[in-house]
């Protein structure tokens, strides 16, 4: 419960008490803490989610809450209130919503928050290496699956695999535009990436990538959730410089994946070598299906969540 | 003996006299450093949106004693998780009353500003921080008419009380 720590801080003595009370066994299940203004806190696990009625998120817990999350100096939220989340010791990313001044385009007052808790899973990747691997040369994979399905808790562990691996160390290289993966605080990584990763936090994906490529010389550029026209763009061209790609996308299955209208010309040009699919079964257990191109299955893994 | 006396009685009533024509000097240089304080705390506030704590700290190095006592309190205070930042500034201006040469009209002022102080977004915390600083001036401006007027005349009194005291015990 150590590293929610940082979480339940920011809680009124009351709340904070019940909350440790409410989490004690299940800690590693809890993914989120919603706060909505005068409605009780909601706390999501895996697989359930449980509203305290008894402890509705007023207006005195919501101050006391941005008072502790800014260590009293609410100004600060100017920044994270244009970019809608704010990432805390410990990895945590604190999601904001409510009153938008919309010629600013940034929140005004934030009445509704999401905190959603940095889990780590070291070593959830490994059985994954040796099916993205060809020999000793890693393969432009695509990992990809629903939402909340553990993508990126896949491939913030992949990225520290590489990174630290004994047998091929890499130079690994992270975009991280939503601070997800690494979940940097003042540019310093909350989470394990790997002592031979390099991060550009909060960085526009399309920019991100030849930056990395030009400045930091890596072998394995890794990007979280690609989707958009720009990102898609930026793929084909950092492939071709001879950096080997590997990225999440949402998606429910192989076929889904293929169709996706923006996606669709990365896969007409084959750039992907490989295509994980990501579930998560009832049991929280993580799933991972690996394609060799399409409907040509490698392998099915199955790996408890610890 | 006599004559020592004298010089001593002399001394005393001098002594006070300039003490209190000293508490108006004081005022007025401790009002120019408050103010002096708020003007760097506007700046790491909005330039830099530097946290109160660090402000503070930023501040305290920057001032004698004793706003730098003051401020240094209010970092030391903040080392630990605080529930209520208007609690402790309001305890520390309390303080500083005791401590300073400050009067209770501009301790009236800090306290009000203690309790819109790390609650506001940027413009209006500028907009507050901006309102202390005209409050603290105009009283600064009452403090130098009345060091000009009363300042002067403690020293003397305080001299000519020696005297009267002196020819009226010989």
């Amino acid at each position: 419960m150590l590293h929610m720590e940082k979480i339940f801080q920011l809680f009124s003595p009351n709340v904070k008490k019940m909350l440790e009370e409410k989490v004690y066994n299940q800690s590693n299940q809890l993914e989120e803490i919603r706060l909505r203004i005068q409605k009780p806190i909601e706390l999501n696990f895996f697989q359930n989610y449980l509203l305290l009625e008894d402890y509705p998120f007023t207006e005195q817990e919501r101050m006391y809450f941005l008072r502790q999350l800014t260590n009293h100096s609410i100004y600060r939220m100017e920044e994270p209130f244009k970019q809608g989340f704010l990432t805390i010791s410990g990895g945590h990313r604190i999601g904001f919503s409510g009153e938008v001044l919309t010629d600013e385009k940034r929140i005004k007052e934030a009445t509704f928050f999401n905190i959603r808790i940095a889990q780590e899973i070291k070593g959830i990747s490994k059985p994954l290496l040796k099916n993205i691997r060809e020999g000793n040369t890693l393969q432009h994979t695509i990992i990809f699956g629903a939402p909340q399905t553990g993508k990126t808790t896949l491939l913030r562990d992949l990225a520290k695999q590489i990174s630290d691996s004994e047998i091929i160390p890499q130079k690994v290289a992270i975009v991280d535009e939503r601070s997800e993966l690494a979940a940097c605080k003042n540019g310093i990584p909350q989470l394990d990436i790997g002592v031979r990763t390099d991060i550009m936090d909060n960085c526009l994906k399309q920019f991100g990538m030849f930056m990395m490529i030009r400045s930091m010389s890596p072998q394995i550029l890794i990007i979280d959730e690609i989707g958009s026209k720009e990102d898609v763009q930026a793929i084909s061209e950092a492939i071709r410089t001879g950096v080997t790609i590997i990225c999440t996308a949402h998606s429910n299955d192989i076929e889904e994946l293929m169709e996706r209208p923006q996606l669709k010309s990365l896969f007409e040009q084959q750039l992907f070598q490989r295509f994980v699919h990501v579930t998560r079964e009832a049991n929280g257990a993580f799933t991972f299906t690996t394609f060799h191109k399409e409907n040509e299955k490698l392998d099915f893994y199955k790996v408890h969540k610890r | 003996m006599k004559w020592f006396g004298a010089c001593m009685i002399l001394l005393c009533t001098s002594w006070f006299g300039h003490h209190y024509s000293m508490l108006y000097t004081k005022r007025e240089r401790q009002l120019k450093q408050l103010i002096f304080s708020f003007h760097i705390m506007d700046a790491e506030i909005v330039h830099n949106q530097r946290p109160l704590q660090e402000t503070f700290s930023i501040i305290s190095e920057k001032l004698a004693d004793p706003l730098q006592q003051y401020y240094q309190s209010l970092v030391d205070e903040m080392e630990t998780i605080i529930t209520n930042l208007s609690v402790i500034w309001e305890k520390e201006t309390d303080n500083l009353l005791q401590i300073s040469a400050l009067q209770k009209d501009e301790i009236i002022v800090l306290k009000q500003f203690g309790h819109t102080l790390g609650d506001y977004a940027l413009i209006k915390q500028h907009e507050q921080i901006t309102l202390t600083i005209t409050y603290l001036e105009q009283i600064l401006e009452q403090a130098m008419e009345e060091r000009k007027k009363y300042s002067k005349l403690y020293t003397k009194l305080g001299i000519f009380f020696g005297i009267f005291l002196v020819i009226l015990l010989m």
